[in-house]
């Protein structure tokens, strides 16, 4: 499905990513860790178009992504929700949803997505600036899903919201991959990350150093130490 | 709101009627400007695109009908059309490479393509007059065997102004309100967001850009027809910083801000500048305080006072309904 083979990245002087190496299969959910500045950002940010590959080659469903503009690439199936919220402040709801979607209203996928968060239902009218938080980061997710993707990409999608909406995201998100829709997860949340994804990457120095499934992960206590600095 | 719009589709057309000719034509005037300012707002208020070069629009569609009449011998609507047609296709062409660019790299593109053609418009004299531009016998607009009705005759110059303008802000409001509106809106916002939820940012700036070009171009050929003339003046880059500070004022990103802040400053203008050469002083003391008192424009400010008058109003509804539950 998507595909990373040797990726590498320049901006300006710095060599951000140095060869990274990365796929995720059909109806996976996949998370990708590491410390602050790794490059697991940027990595998703190289997959959407936003920064030019210097090497490497990005496939998605066999097509080279490298070759699109980003505004094609969701076109091909992959929703990205930003970090820091990807919606549009002064845009109610319900333009918030539908924005950018070609042809008629989808009522069936506008119904599905109000069944994941029905908060938004609640306040389908309301400006994206009057949302707390963590509603607007359920409009990030559930304007992605408006368009159908076959993967989800998530980076940080519980940063900075509130204890009881996290689990209703992750729950979500959880639901969203049982459907069949692939997740690729960023997340700071060792803990978050490690219950929805059965497959990990971790990232360190702009290179994946190790894969595996989560629970090698959570027995190698000496990388989970090294890599993301914590003790398990 | 719809006070507003009820006050906008009934008071313009009885004005001929209540005030003299010299005040009709400054209204005239306004409305014209008030379409030219909102050239400046379809960019600046919706896409985010902070334009100087409105100007070069507006002076290709006086110049397509100054050039029309005088030249090719056109009648009124053939001439209309070539100006508003040049300034679309202007419009396309320096839009290509200028809404490659964004904030101030934006602004100074429009600047310098304002400039280029205000230099050559003024060189090129044997097309545009130079510096004295052009002048014209007006043609009639409508005219059915020995009935015309022509800019002529005030009235009617009035209400052909009135009915092109609001046609003009009436499809404004269209495309406001369809899904192309809030793509511009979603642009302006944030436009890496919006290209990542599939919208074409270059494309979208782009028509806006050619759109922005009509209003300006319909703008210039009606004053083209006003003033009896053509003139490169018009295409200089501080008619478009006045097109802009009129938005600002008046409030960006509001379709009838535009309108609000070019009457202001044209009545300060026509009142003041009888009394006192140094009116633009006024000018420039209400658009700083504006600026840092009202950023959301003299149409936000008044909004937000309506909000503010209305949620106490609305918090005391729903208490009410609390305290009546059983």
């Amino acid at each position: 499905m998507l595909s990373l083979q040797n990726v590498h990245v320049h901006i300006g002087k710095l060599h951000i990513l140095q060869g990274v190496n990365l796929d995720i299969k059909p109806g996976e959910s996949t998370a990708l860790l590491g410390r602050n500045g790794v490059g697991k950002t940027t990595t998703l940010r190289a997959i959407m178009g936003l920064v030019s590959k210097s090497r490497g080659s990005i496939e998605f469903d066999g097509v080279d992504l490298a070759r699109l503009a980003p505004h094609k690439v969701p076109g091909t199936g992959i929703g990205y929700v930003p970090q820091g919220r990807g919606i549009f402040p002064n845009l109610s709801v319900l333009e918030n949803l539908c924005i950018g979607l070609p042809g008629k209203r989808d009522t069936a996928q506008e119904d599905y997505v109000f069944s994941c968060f029905p908060r938004l239902k609640e306040r389908i009218k309301q400006s994206g600036n009057t949302l707390s938080g963590g509603e607007q980061q359920m409009l990030a997710i559930a304007r992605c899903l408006m368009m159908r993707p076959k993967l989800i990409i998530l980076d940080e999608p519980t940063e900075g919201i509130m204890p009881l909406l996290v689990s209703q995201i992750r729950r979500e998100i959880y639901r969203i991959n049982q459907s069949g829709v692939s997740i690729l997860l960023v997340e700071q949340n060792i803990e978050t990350a490690l219950k929805l994804c059965p497959r990990v990457f971790l990232m360190e120095k702009g290179t994946v150093v190790y894969s595996g499934t989560s629970q090698e992960l959570k027995s190698q206590t000496a990388i989970v130490h090294r890599y993301l600095g914590l003790s398990r | 709101m719809i006070v507003f719009a009820a006050f906008l589709l009934t008071v313009p057309w009885t004005i001929p009627a209540l005030i003299n000719d010299f005040w009709v034509s400054v209204i005239a005037e306004i409305l014209i400007w008030s379409l030219f300012a909102a050239s400046t707002n379809l960019l600046f208020g919706y896409v985010g695109l902070l334009s100087f070069g409105q100007a070069l629009f507006f002076g290709f569609g006086m110049y397509g009908v100054g050039i029309g009449i005088d030249q090719l011998g056109l009648s009124f609507w053939p001439a209309f059309g070539l100006g508003v047609a040049a300034a679309m296709a202007m419009a396309l062409v320096s839009g290509i490479f200028a809404v490659r660019l964004t904030w101030h790299y934006f602004a100074i593109i429009t600047v310098v393509f304002s400039l280029i053609f205000y230099f050559l418009a003024v060189s090129m004299k044997w097309l545009t007059g130079g510096d004295d531009g052009i002048n014209f016998t007006l043609p009639p607009t409508f005219s059915f065997g020995a009935t015309q009705w022509s800019f002529a005759d005030p009235n009617f110059q009035y209400f052909f102004i009135l009915a092109a303008v609001a046609l003009c802000f009436y499809l404004m409001h269209l495309v406001i309100g369809s899904p192309l509106g809030k793509a511009f809106m979603a642009v302006r916002e944030n436009d890496v967001r919006a290209s990542l939820i599939g919208l074409n940012v270059y494309l979208l700036r782009l028509t806006a850009f050619v759109m922005a070009g009509f209003l300006a171009g319909v703008a210039g050929a009606l004053f083209a027809f006003f003033g009896r003339y053509a003139s490169a003046t018009y295409m200089f880059y501080h008619v478009s910083g006045e097109g802009l500070v009129w938005t600002i004022v008046g409030g960006a990103g509001t379709l009838f801000g535009p309108i609000v802040g070019t009457t202001l400053f044209i009545i300060i203008r026509e009142v003041v500048s009888t009394h006192w050469e140094h009116h633009s002083l006024i000018v420039g003391t209400m658009a700083i305080l504006v600026v840092i008192f009202a950023p959301k424009g003299l149409v936000g400010l008044w909004r937000d006072i309506l909000d503010r008058a209305m949620a106490p109003r609305a918090e005391r509804a729903v208490s009410t309904e609390v305290r009546t539950e059983p």
